[in-house]
């Protein structure tokens, strides 16, 4: 918004669909932008994560912002640089059923799906390792959700309780992105180390006890073991404690 | 009736109510009639042609596999879209993926704009803004049902994607650094914007067959403008008058690249500004009246200024400029000429040349550029492939504002400068545009390569221009250092495909994508354009020389180069080292990287750059090779080739009919190897190869392009009919641009052919058979 005099805009988060996750990659040395092309063409193929995935955007040449993109219907998979930390976003883009809250844990399952899927990837040169105890949250709707705090306020129960279910009850800090011209954007960080694979089985388990029906259903990237997890105890902490 | 985007069904509110107020109440209503055919069209009650025409004109294109298949490399799958039958224009489906152009007149941008731009590139689009080779800024993978919320905060600070695209005036350009050049005429940017204002929307400009684009150039020496590929292009000149100087332009038309090209021809030499409008006026009433509407391959206006001449064209014009009833938009502009101008945000301060690190210095070397205005100059930001994130846009809009407000504009380069730069700000901003990953030096130099989308998301792609370009880029920018000072001034341009949108005809090293079947296999290539000129407004086009393999183009690159730093003659342009070397010798250094390896001796021939599936065309299958038949085609396909380079030849040396004849001899002895897959026993008789061919392939639609329909065939069809009247240089080199594009057109048939099961026939040559799917 540009023009002068008080913004009109509202936030009504309830409603907010265009949401993107993104967990960052532990030792970014290990990955080259342009590896990750040929394993999103071959995700295309067997159709290896959700969405009708479409074709690959390599923007490999740029310094940030999206390098890599599996392009989707429902939303893209990036292999980002925006910041200029290499890590895994799923920026959806079209709508998802049920509440807030639902939405989030949903959209993260697709995205650790996802990331599972790069660090068990042979072809990748080196061992790709994706930070499960930090998670940047945007939201890529300014009608919705502008940057400002009244967003945070009404964006935050569901924050946490996604935040907290991955982290088992740890607290998270929250850093919000400060330009009011950004897109409304959370970084969470909570202390301690978590793997991809501790977090994911905890959102699995949430799922299933939010949606017992589902419980037979696999949620388990096809034709793989999920890992045993190899994270350090996560202390439970109140949550909501972050900062911004 | 207005429609229900994603934000409408989801949300409390609209931005159309969050903007009301803020937007151009006529552009407001534009974009809700565009949101009620929208729906109309989600509804059945709006012809899908009519749609997709209509969404043409508000800029909204479609986007590579929007009919809703690809080859995901392992064969053509099905994309099923959500999309229920629903479709957004012929064989586009709804839900599909898409591309918005945004109109930029001239290049001008302000800051808000610029924060606008990269809120819509993250929201809707892939968080990227890819500046084109006409000055605007395209999104893609925008979905339909987002474009009028899109429109809307674009004209809420002042653009409009009105005609963008479709049949219609398209974005008029004009030099980037116009009003601060050291040598240009006078300032162009007025004129520019007026053009655009008074063209916009006109009645007179809606009933066009085809595109018209229009160009302003303050000078006839630099490239800026490039006047000469324009529908209608104005370089501005003087003259004197009974003592005082008056401003006219020079002005020209029927230019334009594309599969054809055409460099315009001069109108009139001095046109006063006050007629600059009602001429313009004038020849869109002629080019709707009068100009091709059906075969849109022959409806651009440079065919109707060929097919009419150019004094009948003009006398046209003026006829009709007499008719034309008085409009005080013509000229009101001109009374505040002589107070325009761009006020600079700071006073000019000369630059310490001292001052900088070292890496300011290689930048400032090419980037900068010292304005006629002391104390200033512009900065040119230098974009890879033409791409900024978003977030790198608004940034930069922070830093225009603190160093120069709203004086920035985008290039046909692809790049974005920064006009009004104090000098001795360089520095700083120089740290500032490092910040944001902006700072690349090189800018206007070999490594700052212009491509066009290509296959990466263009519908009419054929081979990766901007894989291509992405390396050469990496391989020449490693190389900066070392590069001889006369390589680095070069300039590449890639298109995809022989369209041209990459410019490829006009520069030094030129370069469009084809495809050649090797083996049973589909092998991406360039064609490589030589002769072309950059300056004085695209001066001279190149012609293609021969297709290489894409894989070996940097070798390409190199030979040519390491050459012309050989053999240079004192301070020889490349175009006149091209000349004097001549085709004949820099092709024959070319004719090893000709060849392709088998695939299994090396696979990564058969893959296109930055792509790793397996190459293909039109993302229809590959199958298995048709047998010694297609090697009778590709021994007349070879013969084909070397009759059109021929023909260059002969059109250098200034002998029109035997270029003319080669020409035609090219296209005659493709057709007769398309022919020996059915019949073997062809003659060489000219008319038993037309009818035969015209039989066999054209009725049939075999030899029929996806996307040009029939269009090549009739090169052949045309020249053919003409019989043996004389050729003229004009007539020549447009002969041998076709004679290419129907080789072009045969080498894809094959390949189709090819693709196919054949069985034998009487004949002794294959017959095809339905390909079972």
């Amino acid at each position: 918004m540009t023009a002068g005099g008080a913004d009109p805009r509202t936030p009504d988060v309830a409603n907010l669909q265009r949401i993107a996750l993104k967990i960052f990659l532990d030792d970014e040395s290990v990955l080259e932008p342009s590896d990750v092309i040929p394993v999103f063409h071959r995700w295309i193929q067997t159709q290896a994560v959700d969405g009708l995935l479409i074709d690959v955007a390599d923007y490999s040449h740029m310094a940030t912002g999206p390098c890599v993109l599996l392009v989707a219907h429902e939303g893209h998979y990036v292999l980002d640089r925006a910041g200029g930390r290499l890590g895994l976003q799923y920026a959806r883009r079209q709508p998802l059923d049920g509440a807030l809250p639902d939405r989030l844990v949903a959209l993260g399952r697709i995205l650790l799906r996802a990331g599972q899927l790069l660090e068990t990837d042979t072809s990748l040169p080196g061992p790709v390792r994706f930070r499960g105890h930090e998670i940047e949250c945007i939201a890529n709707d300014r009608l919705l959700a502008p940057n400002r705090a009244e967003t945070l306020t009404a964006f935050r129960p569901a924050l946490d309780g996604f935040l907290t279910t991955l982290s088992a009850g740890a607290s998270w800090t929250l850093t919000r992105e400060a330009d009011p011209r950004a897109r409304f954007g959370v970084l969470a960080h909570t202390p301690g180390v978590a793997t991809l694979d501790t977090i994911a089985a905890r959102l699995r388990q949430r799922h299933a006890s939010d949606h017992p029906d589902d419980g037979r259903r696999s949620s388990a990237p096809p034709g793989r073991a999920t890992r045993a997890e190899a994270s350090a105890p996560v202390s439970p902490a109140p949550a909501g404690s972050g900062s911004e | 009736m207005r429609g229900e985007n994603l934000e409408k069904r989801m949300a409390s509110q609209t931005w159309d109510e969050v903007l009301s107020g803020q937007m151009d109440s006529d552009w407001a209503d534009e974009i809700n009639q565009f949101e009620s055919q929208l729906e109309l069209r989600k509804q059945g009650k709006l012809e899908e042609k009519v749609f997709a025409e209509t969404r043409l004109r508000r800029g909204a294109y479609g986007q590579r596999y929007d009919n809703g298949q690809r080859n995901d490399g392992t064969g053509v799958k099905m994309l099923p879209f959500p999309s229920n039958g629903r479709t957004k224009g012929p064989d586009t489906v709804w839900d599909a993926p898409g591309m918005q152009r945004i109109k930029i007149p001239f290049g001008g941008l302000t800051a808000d704009q610029m924060d606008t731009l990269a809120d819509l590139s993250e929201e809707y689009s892939d968080g990227v803004c890819h500046i084109t080779t006409r000055q605007d800024v395209q999104l893609h993978y925008i979905h339909i049902d987002d474009t009028p919320s899109l429109m809307r905060r674009l004209a809420a600070v002042g653009i409009t994607t009105r005609e963008a695209c479709g049949n219609s005036v398209r974005n008029v350009t004009a030099c980037p650094i116009a009003g601060v050049c050291r040598d240009e005429t006078f300032d162009v940017t007025p004129h520019a914007e007026a053009s655009m204002r008074f063209l916009l929307g006109h009645p007179d400009v809606q009933d066009f067959g085809r595109k018209f684009k229009v160009a302003f150039s303050g000078c006839r020496q630099h490239a800026c403008g490039l006047v000469t590929m324009h529908d209608f292009g104005a370089i501005a000149v003087t003259r004197e008058v009974d003592g005082v100087e008056q401003r006219g332009f020079e002005v020209y038309v029927g230019g334009g690249l594309g599969a054809v090209p055409h460099q315009a021809r001069l109108f009139e030499s001095f046109m006063t500004e006050d007629e600059i409008l009602p001429t313009l006026q004038a020849i869109a009433r002629v080019f709707a009246r009068l100009g091709e509407k059906r075969n849109r391959a022959r409806a651009r206006i440079k065919f109707l200024v060929a097919q009419l001449g150019l004094d009948e064209f003009r006398r046209l014009v003026r006829e009709e400029r007499a008719t034309l009833a008085h409009d005080d938009r013509w000229t009101a502009y001109l009374d505040g000429l002589p107070a325009y101008g761009e006020q600079p945000l700071k006073p000019g301060h000369p630059l310490d040349e001292a001052s900088g690190s070292p890496a300011f210095k290689a930048w400032a070397r090419t980037n900068v550029y010292r304005q006629r205005q002391p104390g200033y100059a512009v900065a040119t930001v230098s974009l890879p492939l033409g791409d900024l994130s978003g977030w790198q846009l608004r940034r930069l809009a922070d830093v225009a504002r603190r160093f120069v407000g709203d004086t920035v504009r985008t290039t046909v380069e692809q790049n974005i400068v920064l006009r009004w730069v104090r000098e001795s700000d360089l520095p700083a901003l120089h740290r500032e545009l490092e910040a944001i990953e902006l700072a690349r030096p090189g800018a206007g130099s070999i490594a700052d390569i212009t491509a066009c989308p290509g296959t990466d998301t263009c519908k009419l792609g054929i081979a990766s221009s901007r894989g291509l370009a992405a390396e050469l880029e990496r391989r020449l920018g490693e190389q900066m250092e070392t590069l001889d000072e006369a390589v680095k001034q070069l300039r590449i341009k890639i298109s995809g495909c022989f369209n041209s949108c990459g410019q490829h005809h006009i520069c030094d090293l030129g370069f469009y994508g084809v495809s050649r079947h090797v083996g049973g296999h589909i092998v991406p290539h360039f064609q490589v354009v030589l002769g072309g000129k950059w300056v004085d407004n695209a001066g001279a086009y190149g012609l293609a020389i021969g297709a290489v393999p894409a894989k070996n183009i940097p070798e390409v690159v190199r030979r040519i180069t390491d050459r012309f730093v050989r053999d240079r003659q004192g301070a020889e342009t490349f175009y006149d080292f091209t000349t004097r070397v001549g085709k004949r010798a820099l092709r024959a250094m070319l004719e090893e990287l000709t060849r392709v390896p088998p695939h299994e001796e090396n696979p990564d021939y058969y893959r296109d750059w930055g792509d790793p599936r397996e190459f293909g065309i039109g993302d229809m299958g590959v199958g298995e090779c048709a047998g010694q038949v297609v090697s009778l085609t590709e021994f007349d396909l070879v013969g084909a080739e070397s009759q059109v380079f021929e023909a260059q030849l002969q059109l250098e040396a200034d002998a029109f009919a035997q270029a003319d004849a080669l020409a035609y001899g090219a296209m005659l002895q493709a057709a007769k190897g398309l022919i020996k897959t059915e019949f073997i026993d062809i003659s060489d008789d000219p008319d038993q190869i037309v009818t035969e061919f015209r039989t066999r392939f054209f009725d049939t639609q075999i030899f029929f392009d996806k996307f040009a329909g029939g269009k090549f065939a009739q090169y052949l069809f045309r020249r053919h009919a003409r019989g043996t009247r004389p050729a003229d240089r004009d007539t020549a080199r447009q002969l041998i641009e076709e004679a290419q594009l129907f080789l072009e057109a045969t080498h894809a048939c094959q390949a189709r052919l090819a693709s196919q099961p054949v069985i034998p026939s009487a004949s002794g040559a294959g017959a095809r058979q339905e390909t079972v799917t």
